[in-house]
């Protein structure tokens, strides 16, 4: 295995070289670093003009200009931006940071959301939901994401922001959403027709009653969700783990569960005073400290299956702490919203905060970072979700075609059992091996994405380095992304091995 | 069911091609997204021509109309049953150029792009994928380390010292570059393909029989392949329409005074308040594009796959059943 | 029997209509609350728990009307009609038949393990409990504790990510109470009891990492788990070496003895079918064509169906009378001799490259059929391969139709290859499935030059040598049979009119009946054209009726050669008589004289 993974270390090196060499010349040529300099009319141009030529070594060819980077590259020093003198390594590192926060949840969303509706789609090939599904992948497939960029800038934002000023929503607006709720919910259960008829109107009744309420009583100006709707998500979260994993036979992991949630609603009102002290650390280690509670519960109530309570108690634990923090950052929203800096107005279109409100805390940050997050992320899940979608689809198909989900039928074991352990976990075999490579590319920076909604990430970076021609900065970038496009590769190889025994060297 | 009873007459076998072709047929939305988009490049073609063979629309792309008609907003307007085209269906931009021919010449340029870039891509990806599929070893090391490298390099580099190098005055060229550029990802799955399809027993039976590595790879394998490559062709063409038009409004592919339909929103964006029907439109025939690309793709990677079998609803069974049952009484 | 365990089989019971016999007992172990491990040691008492609450000789299946069919391109198609039978616990029933004769959907339909698009209708009772028409969730408490399935190709039907002890365990927990550490010590008792070396190691190992016989073993051992009443057996041991097929039906007739199950074995393989059952069912198209105890079915067949499949099947023995050893002239010119022959396989990925023939002789004549036998891993196919320039000689003096192989160019080899050709053994994958069989037949021809004229006339030819219709030229491979595809392999071997043919296991891949004429056709056109042979396989029933001369290896090197009637009569090796005894007779009554002869 080590031997392996050194081999594919020094072959992706050379590829590196080879890669980088490419690149630099190509940059190089890619225009002019002294266009602005010879357009300029200051009295010393000449003498600004070779002294930058002397920093990029302009005067040299760039075959050759080459391993002037790569001498102080490998020496750890990348050069420094000739307009603005910072150093290479800062601006890749804050870009970097930028770019992590956004590809980073929208991959993570994409990936969770594009699996379940894949496995849903396979499970209910050439059905009604099957075709939507398919069709509305395709539609997202097919969008330019610049183009979905600017729409959610209009409505997403303006239109939103607009929608707050006065948050009531139409009676005609509720029940459609209900209907379309209710129809989806009831072609993804599947079954015989009563079953999607009950569990659809049940979703479809409830959506609409609960937006009902949220705009009767002004929710979305002060938002909050109160211990009884932590209880009852709660319980849903609950009643979803114990169903994919052991089935209600199983009467310890329910009660592990539901015990979870009762923590949960109780440790409501103290954790409101806590909340107020706490910051980002604190918030990590109380999450943690519910998925330990959690993982404690499981084993108590024991049974046949400690390991199996413990990881349903810690999952339902970590979300229930989930809930209650939602919950007050929820209660900030007043606040927020209402502050001289947003003005009404939350939904940010550009960059990735309010700089006014840099010094207020974590809670008014942490809102302030979704708010300006919401629309591009959501611009960036809507097309990978496409592929993840089919992907899982495709995938999923494949392996349910395999002998051994017969034999596991054949043995007797429930549906859910041969579509989870069977099926679900050898389909994900390839897609996991897909993950690091689409990773290791989109922290190339999002370039639309990020122009549109003015990030200061990977893309822009790129992008205005590029117009510059700012060769060092390019370099730097490619650098960067480079080696991470070629980790991911070789982490999508390891993976492969260590969830596939067969490829193991013995 | 005895196939030997059949009448001994030199009769055409059912090649694979005609099977898929009647597969594909039976896939709906495949074979709507196929007459919309001959519908759409039918009109994108003729309606302001191509080259010297002039079209049926009044206006050019470069053509100023000096009255503004209805404030620059469109004229397409319902009319009963059908729509009136009225004297700029899509409206006019700033300087009083038709926006509906501006949209056509874009359309036509990136569904040219979009052809070339297909085509280089195919050749260039299959006949590496081919070469390293069926040679393996050091070839397939060799070339797979190069694609890799192709891979490292983003698009985005190559297309800006392009429009540096040659000005940017050549889509076709433009074109040519994507598909030099896009081809590793069919090289990969014409590779897998290969690696399989090698092991086969008809390819040992052609060596013994004398055939050559070239004859194999191409005449033997390749008709085998064929599924994969017509696919994957399809999709990337989607992805490159996608792409061209992206590359386009970052202002690194296409650009003024060459229309297309990614510069067009580039251009555009920013009268995005005060004119938006000047977005609206080049986007709409991207996702035209697009959509029905990517469809056509998946008809037809549904129609190779033996394996699809679609089963109707009970109801759908018991009916035809019935009418089965009718039809044998009747005999 | 643990308390869980037999509340199900009581509820199973009491649900159906009649059989107060079953309630009655069921209740009975209800009340008495048996420990879980009663029974521990593997050697005479099944697993869980001591008693199955099925008497020896009661019926477990009764069958009656079941009819089967598929959605096949907008149309219902039978693929089983009729099915009446019944299996009554300790007895082994065969149902056989060649392939689309419905043996294997008739009874996954009844366990309700049909393809999407199938649907079964009529009657299958277990134990009285109806099993046509149950839902999904009722059928998987059937599945297991009732019924066990073994499959055919055990590599593909276990989950290769998991480990065989967690694949029985899976089953165990599913269906009983039994904790974790008792289910484990559970398994690795079946493993045990199914003859597993090593049950505690083999218990953390991953189906490929086991031998093919090992895997189906374990195969049996999940089916077992739960001790069922029923068994299905589907094929258990085609995809299985010749040896290693015997060693698991000694065990499979071991188990029968033991466990008190019923055991459906489907087969297509009669000689297995006399080793095994007591009562036999031959299926044909759909229908059951008939039905009777084993020694009737095999000495007074009455329908003409099953006459012609006895006729069929390959008897060990049964031609050595007519065997002349001088058929071919002594001095007859030799297209095919091998003198220390080594032939290294290469490196495959990540398999590094072996050793596959490590020095062999042989000699063939023009005019003779010489065979290869030997198991899998033997080396036989290798030389085969080599001996038609697939593979490059390692080591050793190899003359093919008086060239020598031994590093020998591409250009004479291409002059060679209108000398030699072969036949491949899976006939849908050495056609190329996107050419038309006259292209694929007229390619040798193409290759070596002639015109289309002359091409067109010989493919004609051809095709009526091997008794196809002229009009099939334009026919696609996937529009043929598999008995007409090799027979279009075969046309083209013949092609060029070669001297030496390769004949690489030609017609393993084909049903019983197909064969015996494949064959008949085969061994027609060798004596017409008088080409040499190699004939290789690894049934010695199909070697002896046609081939002169035997050479058996194993592991690379030739062990024995010599007159088919010396060898098949007299075997010296061990390794060949081993081999011999393990070939599956299809007779009953001398199975079991060999059986005893074995075993003394």
């Amino acid at each position: 295995m080590l031997r392996f993974i050194s081999r594919r270390m020094l072959t992706a090196v050379g590829v590196l070289f080879a890669a980088t060499y490419l690149f630099f010349i190509l940059a190089a040529n890619a225009g002019d670093p002294l266009m602005d300099l010879r357009a300029s009319s200051q009295p010393n141009r000449d003498e600004l003009i070779a002294a930058r030529t002397a920093e990029l070594h302009l005067d040299v060819n760039p075959f050759l200009r080459y391993f002037f980077w790569l001498g102080a590259a490998l020496r750890g020093d990348l050069g420094n931006d000739y307009l603005t003198g910072q150093p290479v390594t800062t601006m890749v590192g804050d870009a970097m940071g930028q770019t992590i926060k956004l590809v980073g949840f929208a991959s993570v969303a994409a990936i969770v959301i594009g699996v379940l509706i894949g496995i849903i789609s396979a499970l209910r090939q050439y059905s009604g939901f099957d075709y939507g599904i398919t069709l509305a992948t395709f539609l997202m497939y097919s969008l330019p994401s610049f183009w979905v960029a600017v729409l959610l800038k209009q409505w997403g934002a303006i239109g939103f922001n607009d929608f707050l000023a006065d948050p009531v929503i139409a009676p005609g607006a509720l029940i459609l959403i209900g209907l379309v709720m209710g129809a989806v919910v009831g072609a993804a259960i599947g079954g015989e027709w009563k079953r999607r008829l009950l569990f659809g109107g049940i979703a479809g009744v409830m959506t609409s009653g609960v937006l009902w309420l949220m705009s009767a009583t002004g929710w979305f100006n002060d938002p909050s969700l109160g211990p009884f709707v932590i209880a009852m998500l709660g319980a849903g979260v609950a009643l979803i783990v114990v169903f994919l994993t052991t089935g209600f036979g199983n009467k310890r992991a329910v009660y592990t569960a539901f015990t979870m949630v009762l923590i949960g609603v109780v440790a409501y009102f103290p954790m409101q005073s806590a909340f107020v002290y706490t910051g980002g650390l604190a918030a990590l280690g109380t999450l943690i400290g519910f998925i330990v509670a959690g993982v404690v519960v499981g084993y108590l109530w024991g049974g046949q299956d400690k390991k199996v309570n413990a990881r349903i108690g810690g999952f339902v634990g970590g979300f229930m702490y989930g809930f209650l923090w939602l919950d007050f950052l929820m209660s900030q929203w007043y606040d927020y919203s209402n502050s001289n800096a947003i003005n009404g107005r939350p939904i940010g279109t550009v960059g990735s905060s309010t700089p006014e409100l840099s010094e207020s805390g974590y809670w008014i940050g942490t809102i302030d970072s979704f708010t300006h997050m919401v629309l591009p992320i959501t611009a960036l899940i809507l097309i990978s979700l496409a592929s993840y979608t089919r992907y899982m689809r495709g995938s999923m198909l494949e392996v349910m075609n395999f002998d051994y989900i017969r034999t596991a039928r054949a043995k007797g074991l429930p549906e859910r059992t041969v579509v989870m352990r069977h099926g679900f976990r050898n389909a994900l075999i390839p897609i996991a091996t897909l993950i690091p490579l689409d990773l290791a590319a989109l922290f190339g920076g999002a370039i639309i994405t990020e122009t549109i909604f003015g990030w200061n990430g990977m893309g822009r970076l790129f992008v205005n380095a590029l117009q510059t021609v700012n060769v060092n900065v390019l370099m730097g970038y490619f650098l960067v992304t480079g080696i991470l496009l070629l980790i991911g590769n070789i982490i999508a190889d390891v993976l492969y091995v260590v969830l596939d025994p067969r490829i193991r060297v013995e | 069911m005895s196939i030997e009873s059949l009448a001994p007459v030199e009769t055409e076998g059912l090649s694979l091609g005609k099977i898929v072709w009647g597969r594909f047929v039976r896939h709906k939305a495949a074979m709507i997204s196929a007459v919309v988009l001959v519908i759409t490049i039918t009109v994108v073609l003729s309606s302001i021509g191509v080259g010297p063979i002039p079209g049926w629309w009044i206006w050019g792309p470069n053509d100023i109309d000096p009255t503004i008609v209805n404030n620059g907003h469109p004229t397409l307007a319902w009319e009963g049953w059908w729509f009136t085209l009225g004297e700029h269906p899509f409206g006019q931009d700033t300087i009083g150029r038709d926006a509906f021919a501006r949209t056509m010449r874009g359309a036509q340029v990136s569904l040219m792009v979009m052809v070339l870039m297909g085509i280089i891509a195919t050749i260039v990806g299959v006949v590496i994928g081919a070469l390293s599929g069926f040679y393996r070893g050091r070839t397939d090391f060799a070339l797979q380390r190069t694609t890799e490298v192709f891979i490292a390099i983003p698009t985005i580099v190559v297309t800006a010292v392009i429009g540096q190098k040659f000005g940017t005055s050549n889509p076709a060229l433009f074109g040519v570059v994507l598909g030099l550029l896009l081809w590793p990802g069919l090289a990969r799955l014409v590779r897998a393909d290969y690696l399989g399809l090698r092991e086969r027993e008809f390819v040992d039976a052609a060596r013994v029989a004398g055939a050559s590595d070239r004859a194999i790879m191409f005449k033997h394998i390749l008709p085998n392949a064929i599924g994969v490559v017509i696919v994957n062709a399809t999709l990337l063409m989607a992805v490159a329409t996608i792409l061209e038009a992206a590359l386009s409004f970052l202002g690194f592919g296409i650009q003024s005074p060459n229309v297309s339909l990614g510069q067009l929103i580039n251009e555009y964006q920013t009268s995005f308040s005060t004119r938006p029907w000047l977005f609206w439109w080049p986007g709409f025939f991207i996702i035209v594009y697009a959509l029905t690309i990517n469809l056509i793709g998946d008809g037809l990677r549904d129609a190779f796959d033996p394996r699809q079998q679609r089963i109707p609803k009970t109801k759908e069974l018991n009916k035809k059943a019935i009418a089965k049952a009718e039809t044998e009484v009747a005999q | 029997m643990s308390p869980r365990a037999s509340k199900k089989r009581a509820d199973a019971a009491v649900s159906s209509d009649g059989q107060v016999a079953n309630a009655v007992e069921a209740t009975a172990t209800d009340v008495s609350q048996e420990g879980p491990n009663t029974a521990a040691t593997a050697g005479d008492v099944p697993v869980l728990g001591a008693s199955h609450e099925v008497a020896f000789g009661e019926v477990v299946l009764d069958v009656k009307g079941l009819n089967v069919d598929f959605f096949v391109n907008g149309a219902w198609v039978p693929a089983a009609i009729d099915v009446d039978y019944q299996v009554k616990a300790g007895e082994v029933v065969a149902i056989v038949g060649e392939s689309g004769s419905g043996k294997t959907q008739s009874s996954m339909s009844i366990i309700g393990l049909l393809p999407r698009n199938g649907r079964a209708s009529g009657s299958a009772k277990l134990r009285g409990r109806e099993l046509v028409g149950l839902p999904q969730r009722k059928l998987t408490s059937v599945r297991g504790p009732e019924v066990g399935v073994i499959f055919q190709e055990p590599m593909t039907a276990m989950n290769p990510v998991l480990t065989v002890g967690s694949q029985i365990v899976e089953v165990l927990r599913e269906h009983t109470d039994l904790r974790p550490a008792e289910a484990k010590e559970r398994a690795i008792e079946l493993l045990r009891l199914v003859d597993i070396p090593e049950p505690e190691r083999r218990f953390d190992s991953y189906p490929h990492q086991l031998s093919g016989g090992q895997r189906q073993r374990a195969m049996i051992a999940q089916a077992l788990a739960c001790d069922p009443a029923l068994l299905f057996a589907d094929e258990p041991t085609t995809a299985l070496d010749v040896t290693v097929q015997a060693e698991i039906l000694n065990l499979i007739r071991d188990l029968k003895s033991r466990i008190n199950a019923g055991i459906v074995l489907i087969t297509h393989d009669m000689g297995v079918v006399a080793d095994m059952s007591d009562r036999i069912i031959v299926m044909k198209d759909g229908r059951i064509v008939e039905e009777g105890t084993a020694a009737d079915i095999f000495t007074k067949p009455q329908q003409e169906y099953t006459k012609a499949l006895l006729a069929a099947v390959p008897h060990l023995g049964s031609t050595l009378a007519t065997k002349d050893s001088n058929r071919v002239p002594k001095d007859a010119t030799v297209v095919f001799e091998a003198k220390g022959l080594v032939i290294d396989y290469p490196k495959q990925g990540r398999q590094p490259a072996f050793r596959a023939v490590k020095g062999i002789d042989l000699t063939i004549r023009e005019g003779e059929i010489v065979s290869l036998v030997g198991e899998s891993g033997s080396g036989k196919t290798t030389v085969g391969r080599a001996a038609v320039g697939l593979l490059p000689v390692a080591e050793g003096e190899f003359t093919v139709v008086g060239e020598n192989m031994k590093g020998i160019s591409r250009h004479d080899l291409a002059e060679l290859r209108k000398k030699f050709s072969i036949v491949f053994q899976d006939p849908g994958s050495s056609l190329n499935p996107r050419w038309p069989i006259g292209q694929s037949i007229a390619e040798p021809m193409q290759l070596a030059g002639w015109d289309k004229e002359r091409r067109t006339a010989r493919v004609g030819e051809l095709m009526d040598q091997v008794e196809l219709l002229r009009s099939f030229r334009n026919r696609y491979p996937h529009e043929l049979s598999g008995g007409q595809r090799q027979r279009v392999g075969i046309a083209r071997a013949l092609a060029l009119e070669p001297t030496l043919l390769i004949a690489d296991e030609p017609t393993s891949a084909l049903d019983v009946s197909v064969q015996a004429r494949v064959l008949e056709i085969f061994t027609g056109l060798q004596r017409e054209h008088g080409f040499g042979c190699l004939f290789v396989s690894h049934d010695l029933a199909v070697v002896e009726q046609l081939s002169d001369r035997i050479a058996v290896m194993k592991d690379g090197l030739i062990v024995e050669q010599g007159d088919t009637a010396q060898i098949i009569q007299h075997p010296q090796d061990p390794y060949t008589q081993r081999l011999i005894a393990a070939v599956p007779v299809p007779d009953p009554a001398e199975q079991e004289r060999r059986r005893a002869a074995a075993n003394a």
